[in-house]
């Protein structure tokens, strides 16, 4: 059994999945442990720190792997699939909630998990400096949202956030400058050199 | 921006910025205030990243556990010859030293050994065996006469069986006198008055033990059903 795992351990994310599209059990293990948790974080900071709702989008993932891995081409690398999956999984549920909005009597259904976003950060950490920056990554509009969280938390590279997001590579950077000047911009309060 | 900028930035202060630093982040950032500005968007990432430590619910994964089970039909067992396995055929060692090998070379020479060991039983009981006839032989010889006196005693008893067909016809006349059988459908009259028909063939008496006689005469007698196809009729529409 040891000696299984350790082999599962040595497999790329490529050959984790050629695996699992024959029935390999532990190949999905592997794969499970090497991501959920990764995506679990990217979909909470994309879907308004919706716990509730980041669970059922990774289940959903891991399911779509297991049912139907033909999905994946072999020649592409797993992790910028497996983030391009998620951020189209993303962008549906954005449409979904403006649908909501719309059809709403005017109240904000953001407000409510913004809300809880709030709290679920004051428990992980209370230094307000950080829930401002959080604040306002989550503030930020989607599409410059999901490039900052790609490049600086999930460490994907330009090349790779291009193939994810389906942009060229010109247009990444171009949201990259956006995203980090409107960081740095919202942070200003904070600069102490400007406070001095 | 590159990984490296990222790395000068979180490490590096304002005034330590070589000249090639400062034209790379020109874009970001042109002053002093500008550059702590961003080296706290990059620390706040920093701790984010450090500070997200959740994992996902155990449920989760169960219920993924049971997807996988669902879509390829089994859930993974361990196979119970495989532990036997590797303690009988451990690939690390040599081919001789295996444990399930030494076992077949063992059984294979007693096999070979087996109808070598078992022909020198076999001589032993023949030879044993044929003294024994021996003994025998010469113990048959004044127990011939015996058996032919034996042989003449019988002949003589013979005649004095009866026959069972002779005994049988006079004792039923008496038992079944009274006796009547009648197919569901047809009364005794009719078989009386009508004998040459049911009873076309009847034998003697004498020859058909398994009659039923009434005085003189067999009332009926086992016969296939063929003879009577009323009685045939009968008997498929009841069953």
């Amino acid at each position: 059994m040891k000696i299984f795992r350790a082999q599962h351990n040595t497999f790329t994310d490529e050959e984790l999945m050629q695996a699992i599209s024959k029935g390999d059990k532990r190949a999905f293990d592997e794969l499970y442990n090497r991501y959920a948790a990764a995506l679990l974080r990217y979909f909470m900071r994309m879907l308004w720190k919706d716990r509730e709702k980041s669970e059922d989008f990774v289940h959903d993932l891991f399911a779509k792997i297991v049912n139907k891995p033909e999905y994946f081409d072999p020649t592409r690398s797993f992790k910028t699939w497996v983030y391009s999956v998620a951020n189209n999984m993303c962008k549906n549920e954005y449409k979904k909630a403006e649908v909501r909005k719309g059809m709403s009597n005017g109240l904000d259904n953001h407000y409510a998990l913004s809300d809880t976003s709030v709290n679920v950060m004051n428990e992980v950490q209370d230094s307000f400096f950080q829930e401002a920056f959080v604040k306002n990554l989550a503030e930020l509009d989607d599409k410059h949202k999901e490039a900052f969280s790609l490049r600086h938390i999930e460490g994907l590279s330009i090349k790779e956030i291009a193939e994810v997001l389906e942009i060229n590579e010109g247009t990444v950077k171009s949201r990259l400058f956006y995203a980090t000047k409107y960081l740095a911009e919202s942070l200003k309060e904070f600069n102490p050199i400007e406070n001095r | 921006m590159e990984k490296e900028l990222v790395n000068t930035v979180l490490e590096k202060e304002f005034n330590e910025l070589s000249s090639n630093e400062r034209v790379a982040l020109n874009d970001y950032c042109n002053s002093e205030e500008e550059f702590e500005q961003l080296k706290m968007v990059f620390l706040s990432v920093e701790s984010l990243k450090k500070s997200e430590t959740v994992q996902p619910r155990v449920e989760t994964k169960n219920s993924l556990d049971d997807v996988f089970a669902q879509k390829h039909g089994h859930k993974p067992r361990a196979i119970w010859y495989n532990s036997a396995l590797v303690v009988l055929y451990p690939t690390e060692k040599a081919f001789v030293k295996r444990p399930l090998v030494q076992i077949a070379a063992a059984a294979l020479l007693l096999l070979l050994a087996y109808p070598l060991i078992n022909s020198t039983k076999i001589q032993d009981q023949s030879e044993t065996q044929l003294a024994e006839v021996k003994i025998e032989k010469e113990n048959v010889k004044p127990s011939t006469t015996k058996t032919s006196n034996t042989e003449s005693e019988s002949t003589v008893v013979e005649p004095a069986i009866e026959p069972i067909v002779q005994t049988r016809s006079v004792e039923m006349e008496t038992v079944y006198e009274d006796v009547m059988v009648a197919a569901a459908e047809m009364s005794v009259e009719e078989y009386r008055s009508e004998p040459e028909a049911v009873y076309a063939a009847v034998p003697v008496a004498a020859e058909r033990p398994d009659g039923i006689y009434t005085g003189s005469s067999s009332v009926t007698f086992s016969q296939p059903a063929s003879a009577q196809p009323q009685v045939f009729d009968l008997l498929t529409t009841t069953f």
